[in-house]
């Protein structure tokens, strides 16, 4: 292992002038002989000695990124320079400095007092990085954005950024450049969640206190990512402090949150906690009691952290996250013993090894737990319904990154996971009957391997280019019953032993990024990603519920492709206040699964029998508009796309447009520092409505005849003749938010603010869904929409210490 | 009254429909009963939500449909004036009618047939039967458009058409000048071994009620399923298969494959009250319909996907199934 000569510490609030000339001083008398390079080591970290990463550090006219160890290095000819540390809401630090020999250097900055200068979505690298289609938002942002009841969502604020795009009111989905809502690969500290929503997708599982930031891929994806055709979202979650203990939390009208961190072993380890609960069945109650009665909704999670810096080169850190979703309903009051209790959610754990071997090569090592469970129970009169399905993950991971010099850059790695699917077990009772259904669970390796050479020519050009190579095995133990084509089972399974082989894949996965700088201020930007997906979500709606089913490939089921291809054009304006993108994509899908309309899902051994295959494809232009600085910070995004979906067995066989295909999608997000004590934040929305299926015709069948009432009995049917063809009105909200801190400037450790929001300020009548109904008793047919969320007002108090 | 019989089919189905059918019985003061259970559960854990949530009605332009043949026929081997073909016809969504449409004058026959060693059906000509829109003794006047009987019901009752177990059934329509074929089989019926009451509940009107139970021995064939239809105090005049109530088992046939079943009904039924319950054997492509047939019922929301109406008839812009019914029964007296 290199060990570097020389280390300094600096804490950015207390560098006197003094101490800079000790320190050059120092660096003159410890230079023994010159060399014709030399190696720099900077490591960042905040006040809690957390490291910061993608702290910006710029060397004359070498620009570094920190990276998750809070570190960067440099090989540098030795002499005299200015040394600029810039991270997001810290204070810049300068410094100048003379090099003479291999050197470390440790910075502890200073949190920003002022949020003036806030950054809004961190995309500073926006013109100069080799990377398209990827934006940040910090956990400040996240809290300053007005939000519904006040609960703090990073899955709902990145799809106001183009080309992320909700499925709507109250709906989990979220649709990445025409992708579908299973189409992401979510990441929790480098952990895959499988569910991230609680209560059907009004929140995620995702608890504000305990975010750092979230990250999003929409295009271009590194080769270090795979496993999702879409896209990447991955949210960081906070390390705890350091130096001394913390507690923050907030209390709000559904929810409150808590969030302890202590150091374990001072300035070496420490440790974070944060948890939720919600008690929407407890308010409920208050507002409707005789309504709500015994029954209840709740969920909580809670976050767990430890990292521990075993030296200069080391660090360990380990994660977790346990999460319950659990709904009641009792009832008995007229004799039919209703009861309905399900119960869902994730554990997840990681351990993750982060070292660094000398100035270049640095590895991370890691293993991933994984598990998600659904268990339902249902009895009503006669009828008991009992429904269990679930998914276990254990994975190995291992990423390497070798900086051979400032034009190239090399990463390489791999990954396992072991997966063990539960596709769902159960059964019905009516009366004494049942009726059983046990699905055999299914097995799978899932394995990828990549390498990736991140190489910068010149001043002009920078070429990412990476390969990607996946594998896919179901293996046994599992028995398999045959079904004929009219779904009828023929009599004969297969018996797989354990281990044994059912169904293998394996695909390269190109990536390509490509950048050419303009100018300073300006430059163009390529892409191509080939994504492989190899687990898909059976659901028969529109929405995601817990109860969708992961299932792997199989001989029948093939693997997802996608391709995309994307270019892009980015400049910045007055001293990089402003920043703007154009971004253009072409995306096909193809062996995308759906269900059959009508489908049986559970219980049914030969879900397989049920789906049907298709293809995709999307394209759209993306602009993105953001003033970085200043007192009016924001952004405005704006999407014009277009996404179909083809199947054979839907819409006579032609394309049709996806449910989620948004013609016209605009955001816009706006921060205003009112005062020191008051901020302004205003977010605006504008979607084209949804595509949807409605009738365009009916008739009666299964008739009969009364003839007391001389009427004939029958049931109105819906006659269906194309796939998506009507569109929801378009879907238009305004929310604000006002935060007050009290006393901003307070040097005391208790701080606390209020924040106020208000959602759907204009009272816009979106619709959550429309519906025909024709209704024989008052013979009257009507086109219904319903929708879900007035304006309502929330407000929230935060408080930390 | 006539949804309670569906409670067993929407058990069928996912139960997150059910879910959703608890929001809009929230926002939809109409909805029937036995979803207000579900409601207050929802109203549990949405209710901060949905207090405030909404239902208006919209205007909205629907492209003209394209009218189609809808064909309802029957054939059964126990009651021979439930032996019936209806014809209809679709029409507009927002069409100011809501009687079905009758096709009148169409040309109906039903041919029986036998399966042939091979694999072919051969038709017997000689007993090919021609429906028509008879004045049928026992069938109301106002049911008589469209629907097309065997004459021999008027003429010679003893004669007229009834189902064989075993053989096949070819649905033969001219009408409006184009051509639409169906076959069904009938499958060996199953004997019926009891049917018992219990499970007593009182009632929603405070009355005391039990339910039924069916007991039977499911056959060791795969592909055999079975709905069941009751006659009882609520609808014992109506005619027609959709006048009578009925339910469907809640799992497929693979899962309980040779079993002995009891199959316990959520119906109601008072003390006293006779139930002529009657057990269908059928096809799987004549179960798959009527399974798409409750599906089509139970499908809106916004979770929902549409379901088209399944189809056994052959011909173009046709719609419907002719399903072979081989029926068991059994009447009893509820204790």
């Amino acid at each position: 292992m290199q060990h570097f000569p020389l280390s300094f510490v600096f804490i950015a609030q207390q560098i006197p002038m003094r101490l800079i000339t000790i320190v050059l001083v120092l660096l003159f008398m410890a230079s023994g002989s010159l060399q014709a390079q030399v190696r720099v080591q900077v490591v960042v970290t905040g006040p809690g000695q957390q490291p910061l990463r993608q702290a910006q550090v710029a060397l004359r006219n070498m620009n570094l990124m920190t990276d998750s160890l809070g570190m960067a290095n440099a090989s540098i000819a030795p002499g005299q320079y200015e040394l600029l540390v810039t991270a997001f809401r810290y204070d810049t630090l300068r410094l100048p400095i003379i090099l003479t020999n291999d050197t470390t250097l440790y910075f502890t900055l200073r949190p920003n007092a002022k949020l003036m200068n806030e950054v809004v979505v961190r995309s500073s690298r926006n013109v100069a990085e080799n990377q398209m289609g990827r934006q940040t938002i910090s956990a400040s942002q996240l809290r300053r954005l007005p939000v519904l009841l006040g609960e703090i969502d990073p899955l709902k604020t990145i799809t106001l950024l183009p080309g992320i795009k909700s499925g709507g009111e109250a709906s989990a989905g979220i649709y990445v450049r025409g992708g579908g809502p299973d189409q992401n690969l979510v990441l929790m500290d480098g952990v895959p969640v499988y569910n991230p929503n609680h209560l059907l997708g009004f929140f995620s599982i995702f608890n504000g206190e305990a975010i750092k930031d979230v990250e999003v891929f929409k295009g271009g994806m590194p080769a270090e990512y795979g496993g999702r055709l879409s896209s990447v979202i991955a949210i960081n979650t906070r390390e705890g402090d350091k130096q001394t203990t913390k507690v923050s939390g907030g209390i709000g009208l559904i929810s409150s949150r808590l969030s302890v961190e202590t150091p374990i072993v001072k300035n070496k380890s420490s440790f974070i906690i944060s948890a939720r609960r919600t008690y929407i069945d407890q308010v409920a109650r208050l507002l409707a009691k005789d309504r709500v009665g015994n029954n209840g909704y709740f969920f909580y999670d809670v976050n767990a952290k430890a990292d521990y810096i075993l030296n200069a080169n080391n660090k360990l850190n380990l994660v977790f996250y346990a999460g319950r979703d659990n709904f009641t309903f009792v009832n008995d009051d007229d004799g039919r013993n209703r009861t309905f209790n399900t119960n869902w959610g994730n554990t997840l754990g990681g351990l993750n090894w982060q070292q660094q071997l000398g100035s270049r090569l640095q590895q991370t090592t890691g293993l991933v737990y994984n598990n998600f469970g659904l268990d339902s129970r249902f009895g009503f009169s006669t009828l008991s319904f009992l429904f269990a399905s679930g998914l276990r993950d254990y994975q190995f991971k291992t990423d390497w990154q070798y900086k051979s010099n400032e034009k190239l850059q090399l990463r390489w790695g791999a990954q396992y996971i072991w997966h063990r699917f539960r596709p769902g077990a159960g059964g019905i009772t009516s009366g004494v009957q049942q009726f059983k259904s046990q699905i055999k669970d299914q097995y799978a390796h899932e394995a990828a391997a990549y390498a990736s050479a991140d190489w910068k020519p010149n001043e002009k050009w920078g070429i990412t280019a990476g390969l990607r190579y996946s594998y896919f095995n179901q293996v046994g133990p599992t028995e398999k019953i045959l079904y004929g084509a009219d779904g009828v089972p023929t009599g004969e399974r297969i018996v797989f032993g354990k281990g044994q082989s059912i169904a293998q894949y394996h695909y390269p996965e190109p990536r390509l990024n490509l950048l050419y700088r303009l100018s300073e201020q300006a430059s163009l930007k390529m892409a191509y990603t080939q994504t492989i997906q190899y687990l898909q979500l059976a659901t028969t709606s529109s929405a995601t519920f817990p109860s969708d089913l992961w299932l792997p490939a199989s001989e029948l089921i093939k693997p997802g492709k996608a391709q995309q291809i994307s270019l892009g054009y980015f400049k910045n304006f007055r001293n990089n206040m402003y920043e703007l993108s154009v971004e253009t994509y072409y995306k096909t899908l193809t062996n995308q699964l759906e269900f059959r309309p009508g489908a049986q899902l559970l219980l049914n051994q030969n879900l397989e029998g049920e789906m049907i295959f298709g293809s995709g494809v999307a394209y759209g232009m993306e602009l993105f508009v953001q003033k970085k600085t200043g007192r009016l910070t924001g952004w405005l995004g704006y999407t014009l796309s277009r996404t179909e979906r083809t199947f054979a067995e839907l819409n006579q066989g032609k394309a049709f447009p996806y449910r989620y295909d948004r013609t016209h999608d605009l955001s816009l997000v706006a921060n205003y520092t009112l005062s020191k004590k008051w901020e302004f934040s205003g977010v605006f929305v504008y979607g084209t409505g949804n595509a949807l299926t409605l009738p365009t015709g009916r008739f009666g069948y299964s008739i009969g005849y009364n003839p007391t009432a001389q009427q004939p009995l029958f049931t109105n049917v819906n006659q269906y003749t194309a796939i998506n063809d009507y569109r929801m009105p378009a879907y238009h909200r305004l929310d604000v938010s006002f935060t007050y801190t009290k006393r901003p400037d307070s040097k005391k450790k208790y701080k606390s603010s209020w924040n106020f929001s208000v959602y759907n300020l204009y009272n816009r009548y979106n619709p959550f869904f429309i519906y025909l109904d024709a209704d024989t008793d008052t013979q009257t047919v009507k086109g219904k929409q319903v929708f879900l969320f007035p304006i309502i007002p929330s407000v929230t108090w935060n408080f930390k210490w | 009254m006539k949804r309670k019989q569906w409670i067993l089919d929407r058990f069928h189905n996912s139960h997150f429909p059910l879910l959703w059918r608890g929001i809009k019985g929230e926002v939809n003061k109409q909805k029937a009963n036995y979803e207000r259970g579900l409601t207050k559960w929802m109203a549990a854990g949405v209710a901060v939500l949905l207090l405030v949530g909404c239902e208006k009605e919209i205007d909205i332009e629907l492209k003209p449909s394209n009218p189609q043949l809808i064909v309802e026929g029957y054939i059964n081997n126990l009651l021979p004036e439930y032996n019936y073909v209806v014809l209809s016809r679709s029409q507009d969504f927002f069409a100011p009618d809501f009687q079905s449409i009758p096709v009148k004058g169409a040309k109906v026959t039903i041919t029986e047939g036998e399966l042939q060693p091979g694999g072919t059906i051969s038709w017997d000509v000689a007993n090919k039967t021609t429906m028509s829109e008879a004045n049928v003794p026992n069938v109301p006047v106002n049911f008589r458009n469209g629907v097309y009987f065997d004459p021999r019901l008027i003429t010679s009752p003893g004669l007229s058409l009834r189902g064989q177990p075993g053989k096949y059934y070819l649905l033969e329509i001219d009408a409006e000048g184009k051509q639409y074929s169906a076959i069904t089989h009938l499958l060996p019926p199953i004997p019926v071994d009891s049917v018992t009451s219990g499970f007593p509940f009182t009632d929603e009107d405070g009355v005391a009620k039990v339910r039924i139970t069916n007991h039977y021995k499911d056959p060791d064939t795969l592909g055999n399923r079975q709905l069941y239809y009751w006659r009882f105090r609520e609808n014992r005049d109506n005619f027609g298969w959709g006048g009578l109530n009925r339910s469907r088992a809640p799992g497929r046939d693979d899962l309980t494959n040779g079993e002995y079943i009891r199959l316990t009904h959520p119906q109601g039924f008072a003390a006293g009250d006779t139930v002529n319950y009657f057990m269908a054997s059928v096809t799987v492509d004549v179960w798959n319909f009527w399974d798409s047939f409750n599906k089509v019922r139970d499908n809106d929301g916004p979770f929902s996907t549409p379901v088209s109406l399944g189809s056994t008839i052959k011909g173009t812009d046709v719609l419907g199934c002719f399903s072979g019914l081989s029926l068991s029964g059994k009447t009893v007296v509820v204790r």
